[in-house]
């Protein structure tokens, strides 16, 4: 049983087919590898030109009986990612077959799409907008709308689209992207429809002895990851004993706030007060009421020795009633609302992080992420702990001293940054306070200018200098000529109460270069172990003995040289 | 020994060349000859049909050859040929594994890879959280007073 995973068909166009393992859970498990993505291929080189309808047909007979009639296709894209392109469809078992490159414009309004031309797509799609899903629902008449988008079609193809049929839930999916970061095209199948298609692909392979389909599956027993299914050499070296309980994770969670607060020592009273509020609490203590004569002066020097601190939180505090401000024994009558504890929770919500080009590009040292965080400023994140993964972060406050603690969890593996802050703004009482507090503002800008200038002299990033050894030429080459930017200082305080107040990522990628054919010329990387018998086309040997040639030595080192720079089969 | 002159349309690299035959010749071995650089003398030859040779075989010696260069002396005409490894020893060489650090068709992407070229304007995407901080409150922090006492109706 195999699982076919790219077709060439007979002008040489390759097309990838990429199959979801969520669908099969009796037999088979199986997986796309390299992103997951369709696309059109020449030679096993991604292009960007279009298919002809005899390449349709060819496809089509593939597909026929499957669920997968449907065939999304990527177009070139020369006008950024604004432009949608409808490709090319093919129903047999329906009789319906719509070839054509209809497009309707889209124009994106900062975090939504709109389609301007096709008033109908805007309740009944799936829209995704820089890698972010923004939108679903059913599609009301899918056949009726492809006819429709017939008439919009023009001579070029501009744009990259997406689409996804499933006999069972009429769904469109789109996806706009940018050239290469092509992922969220599923093909729904099913277990029937993966033995209507195996046959259809023997069928046609009988047909076409010599189209290059390259067919793999994945037995989910013996075999969990699918790269590892080609690479019995993964596994290897050291003494160790591949403890696979290395890969679990015992995830730390974000963990509750803590229970013992200061304010149930009834040694401190803390108020969340109203401006009027505290207006009317300025003017009791300016009255006469703090003569000489009074009894005040026998615990404090002055009123203001009661008042520990004010201060200004971005966060609601938990409140529990109201009482009157004492001081000392001296009620004011004012009344305030009581926080009953010290602790608040803030969470930010969750945001999904997908790999863009689908290869070592997605992870670092080639993707830089850094995290504004309100209170704390920039941060760096590893794109290798967050990448394809959902980041979450709540932040703990303590409302009587303003330090706040940011947690950074992810959804695989849980609690694995935290960075502390200060969010409460001081409110001088007294000129000491004041002379204080402008000390406290000197010296955080202090901080962050120490901060700047380190790393403006400093040596090279660290993952930087790891990119340089690590590779010779090529990805890297932008990557370590790109200066280091520290995107801000010391953000606590009055500075974190005047800056932006929500948390936000600023994600790095590359955009990757590729030229045509450059795998015939040049293959891709494989590292694996594997028959010379078994391949095809160019291949280079990293590693080989030369036994049971009768060769002499002399060409025995011919051909080794020749096999180590590469050769076609 | 018998040698089969053809027209190979392939690079030197490819495994299993696409060559037409052209001529062959039966005759005598009179001379030297290496095994890796053969240089063959042939009378007679017919000289229209230089254009067409590039490729070799001496089914004698059991390999194919290049023909690197072709001399005209009299009526000899001198081949100088160079032993094609690849072609020679396909089937042997077909037999074995090797470890292969790049394909055409098979590969993995996760692997780090030189040979690509990034553009150096990046791609740079900015994704706020849903949510922050939105209000601001006054905090009041006074000594004493008996802080919070839950009473029975808030616990």
């Amino acid at each position: 049983m195999e699982l076919i995973t790219a077709i060439t068909l007979s002008s040489g166009k390759r097309i990838r087919i990429p199959i979801f393992p969520h669908e099969f859970t009796d037999e088979y498990k199986i997986y796309t590898r390299g992103g997951a993505v369709q696309r059109i291929y020449q030679g096993n080189v991604l292009i960007y030109s279009e298919i002809t309808d005899s390449e349709l047909l060819e496809l089509s007979n593939i597909f026929l009986g499957t669920s997968a009639e449907i065939l999304s296709i990527i177009m070139p894209t020369t006008g950024g990612h604004r432009t949608l392109a409808f490709a090319w469809i093919y129903r047999r078992d329906l009789g319906e077959y719509v070839i054509g490159n209809p497009f309707i414009n889209i124009s994106d309004n900062e975090n939504s799409i709109n389609i301007n031309d096709s008033p109908n797509w805007g309740k009944s799609n799936q829209f995704f907008y820089n890698n972010e899903y923004v939108g679903s629902s059913e599609i009301v008449n899918y056949f009726d709308e492809l006819e429709r988008l017939k008439t919009l079609s023009t001579a070029n193809q501009h744009s990259i689209m997406n689409l996804r049929y499933s006999s069972s839930i009429p769904s469109i999916d789109y996806a706009t992207k940018n050239e290469l970061g092509y992922d969220g095209f599923h093909l729904s199948t099913s277990q029937l429809s993966l033995n209507q298609f195996i046959t259809n692909i023997s069928n046609y392979l009988d047909e076409n002895p010599d189209s290059d389909i390259d067919i793999t599956i994945f037995d989910p027993d013996t075999n969990s990851d699918p790269y590892i299914v080609d690479d019995p050499s993964s596994i290897g070296g050291g003494h160790g004993d591949h403890d696979q309980d290395l890969d679990e994770i015992d995830k730390a969670i974000i963990p509750a706030l803590p229970t013992l607060s200061a304010v149930g020592s009834g040694m401190i009273t803390l108020y969340n007060c109203s401006p009027g509020q505290l207006n009317a609490l300025a003017g009791y203590l300016w009255s006469d009421i703090f003569d000489v004569e009074t009894n005040f002066k026998k615990m404090f020097a002055s009123p203001m020795d009661c008042i520990i601190g004010l201060g200004i939180v971005p966060v609601q505090p938990n409140l529990g009633g109201a009482a009157n401000v004492k001081f000392g024994n001296i009620n004011t009558n004012i009344s305030m609302s009581l926080i009953n504890s010290q602790y608040v929770e803030v969470d930010c919500g969750s945001i999904n992080l997908k790999e863009y080009i689908g290869s070592f590009l997605d992870y670092s040292p080639y993707v830089n992420i850094s995290i504004y965080l309100p209170y704390i400023g920039f941060r760096d994140l590893s794109p290798d702990d967050v990448m394809n993964d959902t980041i979450h972060v709540v932040y703990h406050v303590d409302v009587l001293t303003g330090g706040c603690c940011a947690m950074i969890e992810t959804s695989k593996k849980g609690l694995i940054y935290s960075y502390n802050g200060s969010c409460i703004t001081n409110v001088p009482l007294t000129a000491i306070n004041f002379s204080g507090a402008i000390q406290n503002a000197v010296s955080a800008i202090g901080a962050g200018a120490t901060t700047i200038a380190g790393m403006a002299t400093g040596a090279a990033p660290l993952t930087a200098m790891g990119a340089t050894q690590l590779l010779s030429a090529g990805a890297n080459t932008a990557l370590n000529s790109k200066p280091s930017v520290t995107r801000s200082g010391s953000m606590g305080g009055s500075a974190g109460l005047m800056s932006y107040q929500k948390p936000y990522l600023v994600i790095n990628r590359p955009r990757m270069s590729v030229p045509n054919k450059l795998n015939k010329f040049i293959g891709n990387t494989l590292n694996v172990t594997m028959q010379l018998s078994t391949v095809k086309g160019f291949t280079q040997v990293d590693l080989i003995h030369l036994d049971n040639i009768p060769c002499t030595d002399n060409e025995r080192n011919e051909l080794l040289t020749l096999l180590k720079g590469g050769v076609i089969f | 020994m018998i040698i089969k002159l053809y027209n190979n349309k392939s690079d030197v690299n490819v495994v299993t060349k696409d060559v037409i035959e052209v001529a062959s010749f039966n005759g005598t071995l009179r001379d030297d000859c290496s095994i890796i650089d053969p240089v063959i003398k042939f009378e007679n030859f017919n000289r229209s049909l230089v254009n067409q040779c590039n490729y070799a075989l001496i089914e004698q010696f059991g390999r194919y050859y290049f023909i690197k260069d072709i001399l005209f002396k009299g009526n000899l005409t001198e081949i100088s040929m160079h032993v094609d490894v690849l072609a020679s020893w396909q089937t042997q060489l077909k037999s074995l594994e090797a470890v292969i650090s790049r394909q055409e068709y098979k590969y993995n992407l996760y692997l780090q890879d030189g040979y690509f070229k990034t553009y150096q304007n990046p791609h740079v995407s900015i994704k706020q959280f849903p949510s922050g901080f939105n209000t601001q409150q006054f905090v009041l922090a006074v000594a004493g007073g008996g802080g919070y006492t839950p009473t029975p109706a808030s616990e």
